[in-house]
């Protein structure tokens, strides 16, 4: 083994997830050990990582449909109803001519969501085919989705502020549409995706080759 | 169990690393995968705690306060933070409006509430009983307080707003504004580590 090159893992040592001190595990251990700084349950490896990122991931795919069929809004003014989903919003946004906000809701609510889909579900295939390659940038990707993926809430805020504001009677009215708690459920589901997978998987892959 | 407070692993790559002695503000990076295993700053505590403090004054503005007025055609609607809520529940959207009350409301406020719970007691230089606990649910709400995304929600809702209506801004909004303000500089200037080292010493 390379000297440098040690993980807490091949040391027989656990990371705490909560505040990350690093424990020697005892050989047999029984039953749960915890954390002596902060009492968290350790595991080396998010206990079911792939089967719940898989699980969460899968869950919020489906939920994507109706969050982007059903409508977010229903706005009605001056007797007329008028539905509309995400995408329609979007291009609402673009036909009127603040093409800069429809592409922070576009970025936002169509792009991030599948982004952070289709990247969790590349990371999650990279693991379970073992794959060896640029393990650095996946783990970058992963970083990425993380830290991104809260801000497609943005459209739900929207919705929120919208509800509370366009309530000008006959003139104009704004309700809420069933689209926006599928959209919030995905966003949610999502972020609890990311946080059940585990990163150091990437890195385990790479274990085999070395002496 | 053996704990060795000396040595760190990466959280994304499990690379052990030896923990150097952090005597001044900075960072260290994993070798291997380049994650931030600590950012260091050693006057986390009196830094914090004024910023934590302004947090919840601002906080308590921007939700007693009016937040934004919308008028057309004669007629004006006026709205304070938690309007948003009130009528999502009045049409029944429960779902929904759970969310938005725990990421714009509970999980903000829960925040600064145990970090100003944990700092007050850590510059006083006593013990922090109960400190484990609130240290991890601070750590475990970080995620879940979303009034930086809030933000933008206001910015896209003025622009498709000022199109057909006239908007009024009032005292919450700017208290609001302040407080994401705020909440950038405690993320900057709060230390996990040295706190942790002194909530649970060892």
């Amino acid at each position: 083994m390379k000297t440098g090159t040690l993980t807490a893992h091949q040391a027989g040592m656990i990371s705490c997830q909560t505040c990350h001190l690093s424990s020697r595990t005892p050989h047999a251990a029984k039953g749960v050990t915890t954390c002596p700084r902060c009492g968290t349950i350790l595991h080396a490896r998010i206990p079911h990582t792939l089967s719940r990122s898989w699980s969460l991931l899968i869950a919020a795919a489906i939920l994507y449909v109706p969050a982007n069929v059903l409508p977010i809004t229903i706005s009605s003014s001056l007797g007329s109803t008028q539905s509309d989903t995400i995408l329609t919003g979007v291009i609402y946004f673009f036909e009127t001519g603040s093409w800069h906000i429809a592409l922070i809701i576009f970025i936002a609510s169509v792009f991030i969501p599948l982004f952070k889909l289709l990247t969790l579900g590349y990371l999650l295939l990279s693991i379970q085919l073992n794959w060896k390659g640029r393990p650095r940038d996946r783990t970058r990707l992963y970083r990425t989705i993380e830290l991104i993926g809260r801000w497609s809430m943005v459209d739900v805020f929207v919705v929120t502020l919208m509800v509370a504001l366009i309530k000008l009677g006959a003139l104009a009215n704004l309700d809420a549409g069933p689209g926006g708690a599928y959209f919030a459920a995905v966003v949610i589901i999502t972020m609890f995706a990311a946080n059940s997978f585990d990163p150091r998987l990437i890195w385990d892959a790479l274990e085999g080759n070395d002496a | 169990m053996a704990e060795a407070s000396h040595l760190i692993a990466c959280h994304d790559c499990d690379l052990l690393h030896k923990l150097p002695q952090l005597s001044s503000d900075g960072r260290v990076t994993c070798r291997r995968c380049g994650a931030i295993l600590v950012r260091s700053r050693t006057e986390t505590v009196s830094l914090s705690l004024p910023l934590v403090v302004a947090g919840l004054i601002l906080f308590l503005l921007a939700n007693c306060f009016p937040f934004m007025a919308v008028s057309s055609g004669g007629i004006q609607q006026d709205t304070i933070f938690i309007s948003g809520i009130f009528q999502l529940f009045q049409q029944q959207m429960w779902g929904l409006g759970a969310v938005v009350v725990l990421t714009t409301l509970l999980a903000p406020l829960l925040h600064l509430l145990g970090l100003l719970y944990i700092l007050t007691l850590l510059s006083l230089e006593k013990k922090v009983p109960a400190g484990r606990e609130i240290l991890k649910g601070v750590i475990a709400l970080q995620q879940w307080s979303m009034l930086d995304i809030y933000m933008l929600g206001v910015l896209v809702a003025l622009v498709k707003l000022l199109k057909m209506t006239t908007v009024i801004p009032g005292i919450a909004l700017y208290s609001f504004a302040a407080l994401i303000v705020v909440q950038v500089a405690i993320s900057i200037v709060l230390d996990h580590h040295h706190l942790w080292e002194k909530v649970v010493p060892s």
